[in-house]
């Protein structure tokens, strides 16, 4: 099957409850918003199948729930993640402050092997609310955040209206792919039979 | 198309009534499981008061049937529920002489030197290796016969106790007694249709006295109409074709058996059946199922959800789950995602593959492992058509004369070259002889995965003439590589024909095989040399006519080896050779879907015997058949009958099955081995 030769990108989206990290989610694959709310529990999953640069490439996108009680569940979801979104909320500060430690709490979790060069990007959301009146981060104020963290590329979008959701993902999946490693070719050791194969294991209970 | 399916939103819950809950602690964890028809929520109460609610599948479906979810709690607590309430057994010696035996065998074999075949084996092989040693399988003589019987005690001792095989209890069954029902069991799962026959002997009904006036009649041959489902493993092994994302997923949903296999990371590494789009969200429901374990005391190991059986097994960076609506038990799908491990061990070498994951957690396995999809496919669907290998963890050889398999071993060893480390003559998946040093054995697990490549997965005989493959051998040695020659011969072949110049492969050219192994990588010449120098000399000495003719002959039929016997069919398994005997699927068998059903069966009788370890025998009724299970310390024995076939008559099959298995021992098993 030629479809499960695709590489397969981990990406996880991460930011406080009710940033719209699911709306994002659920206007990049499936072009629908909900005004409704609803808080997710423990974590959503999704795939979505992207092309870039001639090459077919799956997206697994792991949304997680935003509201603290989950965190135990932290480890299992980030470990292992090619991309790392965080998500805030243009009109509520306090979500833009909390964004170091999402970043924090992610590097530590899955204690990526280069944390200085793990991607990110960062999302503003919600820009459309009340016609951006009710704005308090500003956009050079959340650029300057990003460049003390190492350039993190950084998206304003609209995830009811779909601005930017396209263009921030394709971003999402360009870091997730830089994250990718030269082809590793390990070549196992052959077995010195001289000093003795060893029978490491039985093959289960005969009783 | 995408599929996003949340897992479960918090009103949802709240419209989701507790139907069917079951209540149950694990570790640290209170879990809660509640299911309908198509889905199970999980609420999971952590020390951190999180909730999680999952789903499964994740589809919605208005059916309303209710199903009991259970989950299967970590083997600790378990054990605490079977100390409080089960109560266990041992054997004790019981003096009543005048007890009629289960098993009715000839007046001989009750104090004679024919007992000598329920005496405990004093062999301690080490249970994952085939032993190939010089001794006899059969155990000597050790003590006079007893009539000791398995009893039922209120007591609860140790499960050390229960464990404990005993020799005494095999030898007679009393009856008239109700504590023998500890070590043997009857049942019959459709008494509406037929009355349960009492193992006592003393009530057969009136009703099934007539049944037996009827004809003999072979196993799932009854009339009345199977339930939908009998015929699903017709479609099991179909590709998705359709593009209607819709039929898809419904085709994907109704396969008997999934197989996945996921990174710690939750990144899909293998699946049996279908796409990333179609796995990927389940890959990471059984992600944040396991992962919610992971911190308990024990790692979740498997639960039921409606009629499917979820078994999971972690090792190391890998998650392996197995999703079943056969009959099969956690033990033996366990068993199965085993296999499936090491065959990726196989591949990777455990070294390369932690090495992989500690670089790089994010690892997308897939890659490296590009090709190998073949080789597990063969593996799970075997396990889904049913491998009697799997199941008994034992090997089957080619029945030969014993001075025939000798000549061979002799012919294999005198052509041996330095550098061999193993080799192999293998027909059509049973083995035909094996060379090896004195100080390695081989792994049933090992061989299994050899003969998967070589008469299963069709990767190695499609290219026909001579192989050279670099493998990994798991239970050999897991941290490195070794190299396998591997020509299939043509039995016909005249010796001055060279290798190379052989005619087009018919169907006969692939069943034999012979195989060896190097440790040393610049070796294909020198083992190639010795392939044909064996081939040659097996060629002379009329060897190779005798194994064509074996391999032509084929299994025998059951009536074949027992003539007029009840029996349609039995898995024979000698625990000390790590070998099994199972007669020709032919006639009963010979399709997929009853063959799945004998299958099935045996694996209920296996778990039968191995679940309650002091359960002997079992002896179970149903519509379609009849079965018996004896387990002993030197063999396990399963067999099948007609519905309408009498116990006597079983108990006279099974008792012929084992003297001819007496007589033929060292035919049907390789005992001994050529040893360098």
């Amino acid at each position: 099957m030629a479809s499960r030769r695709r590489m397969l990108l981990k990406v996880i989206i991460l930011g406080d409850s009710g940033v719209g990290k699911t709306s994002l989610m659920n206007q990049y694959v499936n072009k629908k918003f909900s005004n409704q709310y609803k808080a997710t529990i423990g974590a959503d999953f999704l795939t979505k199948e992207v092309q870039f640069e001639d090459r077919l490439f799956t997206l697994q996108i792991w949304d997680t729930a935003g509201q603290e009680r989950f965190q135990s569940l932290g480890v299992a979801f980030y470990r292992g993640a090619d991309c790392c979104v965080l998500v805030y909320d243009v009109n509520v500060m306090k979500s833009f402050d909390d964004l170091n430690n999402w970043r924090e709490e992610f590097l530590i979790q899955a204690s990526p092997s280069d944390p200085e060069n793990f991607p990110f990007v960062v999302l503003g959301n919600k820009i459309d609310v009340d016609g951006g009146n009710s704005r308090v981060v500003s956009e050079k104020k959340a650029k300057a955040w990003c460049a003390s963290k190492g350039n993190i590329p950084y998206f304003e979008t609209s995830a009811k209206e779909g601005f930017n959701v396209e263009a921030a993902f394709e971003c999402i999946a360009k870091n997730a792919l830089k994250n990718e490693p030269e082809e590793e070719i390990y070549l196992p050791d052959t077995i010195d039979v001289v000093g003795g194969g060893r029978q490491q294991r039985s093959s289960g209970c005969e009783c | 198309m995408q599929i996003h399916r949340r897992l479960s939103m918090l009103d949802e819950w709240a419209i989701l009534k507790p139907r069917c809950g079951l209540e149950t602690k694990c570790g640290s964890h209170v879990g809660y499981f509640e299911g309908d028809a198509e889905r199970i929520a999980l609420a999971s109460a952590t020390g951190h008061n999180a909730i999680q609610l999952l789903q499964w599948p994740l589809t919605s479906d208005n059916s309303d049937t209710t199903h009991r979810i259970e989950l299967l709690m970590p083997a600790a607590d378990l054990d605490d529920r079977i100390r409080g309430n089960d109560e266990s057994t041992r054997s004790v010696v019981a003096d009543d002489d005048t007890a009629r035996p289960f098993i009715p065998r000839a007046p001989s074999m009750r104090h004679g030197h024919n007992a000598e075949a329920l005496l405990q084996s004093t062999g301690s092989a080490s249970p994952g290796s085939i032993r190939l040693s010089k001794r006899k399988s059969r155990p000597q003589l050790q003590s006079h016969p007893t009539t000791a019987l398995s009893y039922a005690e209120s007591l609860p001792p140790s499960r050390s106790v229960s464990r404990r095989p005993s020799t005494a209890q095999l030898s007679r069954f009393a009856s008239g007694n109700e504590s023998d029902r500890a070590s043997s069991q009857t049942y019959s799962p459709n008494e509406a249709a037929l009355d349960r026959i009492s193992l006592l002997g003393h009530d057969s009904p009136a009703t099934w006295q007539s049944l037996k006036l009827h004809a003999e009649v072979a196993p799932f041959s009854n009339d009345e109409p199977a339930p939908d489902d009998d015929d699903d493993i017709l479609h099991e092994f179909d590709n998705f074709t359709d593009k209607d994302h819709q039929v898809v997923f419904h085709g994907w949903k109704n396969k008997l058996k999934h197989f996945f296999i996921l990174s710690a990371s939750g990144k899909p590494v293998y699946s049996r059946h279908g796409d990333d789009q179609i796995i990927g969200a389940h890959i990471g429901v059984i992600q944040t199922i396991v992962s919610s374990y992971q911190n308990s005391a024990e790692p979740i190991r498997g639960f039921q959800a409606g009629t499917s059986r979820f078994t999971i097994l972690v090792k190391g960076p890998l998650t392996l789950v197995a999703i079943s609506r056969l009959p099969e038990s956690e033990r033996q799908l366990q068993n199965q995602l085993e296999s499936l491990y090491m065959q990726i061990l196989s591949t990777l070498t455990l070294p390369s593959l932690e090495k992989m994951f500690s670089n790089r957690p994010s690892t997308d396995l897939r890659r490296p492992l590009q090709g190998t999809d073949v080789l597990l496919d063969g593996l799970a669907d075997g396990f889904t058509r049913g491998s009697p290998s799997t199941l008994l963890s034992a090997l089957e050889c080619l029945r030969l004369r014993k001075t025939h398999r000798r000549l061979i071993n002799d012919t294999f060893l005198a052509s041996r070259s330095p550098n061999l480390v193993y080799g192999l003559i293998a027909a059509a998946g049973r083995l035909v002889s094996v060379v090896r040093p004195k100080k390695h054995s081989l792994h049933p697990g090992d061989l299994h995965l050899i003969f998967n490549m070589l008469f299963e997965a069709g990767s190695v005989k499609a290219n026909g003439g001579e192989n050279w493959i670099p493998l990994c051998l798991p239970g050999f040695n897991n941290t490195g590589y070794v190299y396998m020659y591997v020509s299939f011969l043509n039995t016909y072949e005249q010796p001055d024909q060279d290798a190379s110049a052989r005619r087009p492969s018919s169907a006969d050219d692939d069943q034999l095989a012979v195989v060896l192994i190097s440790a040393s990588k610049d070796c294909f010449f020198e083992l190639r040399d010795m392939r044909n120098e064996l081939v040659i000399q097996l060629q002379k000495n009329g060897s190779m006519a005798i194994i064509r003719t074996a391999i032509a002959r084929g299994q025998a039929t059951c009536s074949d080896i027992v003539p007029g016997t009840v029996l349609r069919h039995f898995l024979y398994k000698s625990r000390g050779n790590v070998q099994f005997v199972m007669p020709s699927l032919k006639p009963d068998f010979d399709d997929l879907v009853t063959r799945r059903k004998l299958m099935s069966l045996y694996h209920e009788l296996h778990e039968a015997v191995h679940a309650k370890t002091h359960l002997k025998i079992h002896y179970a009724v149903s519509q379609d058949a009849c079965a018996l299970a004896w387990e002993t310390p030197v063999f396990e024995l399963y067999s099948v009958a007609g519905p309408r076939a009498s116990r006597a008559a079983m108990c006279q099959g099974v008792n012929q099955i084992i003297q001819w298995i007496r007589k033929e021992e060292e035919r049907v098993f390789i005992i001994g081995g050529a040893v360098f």
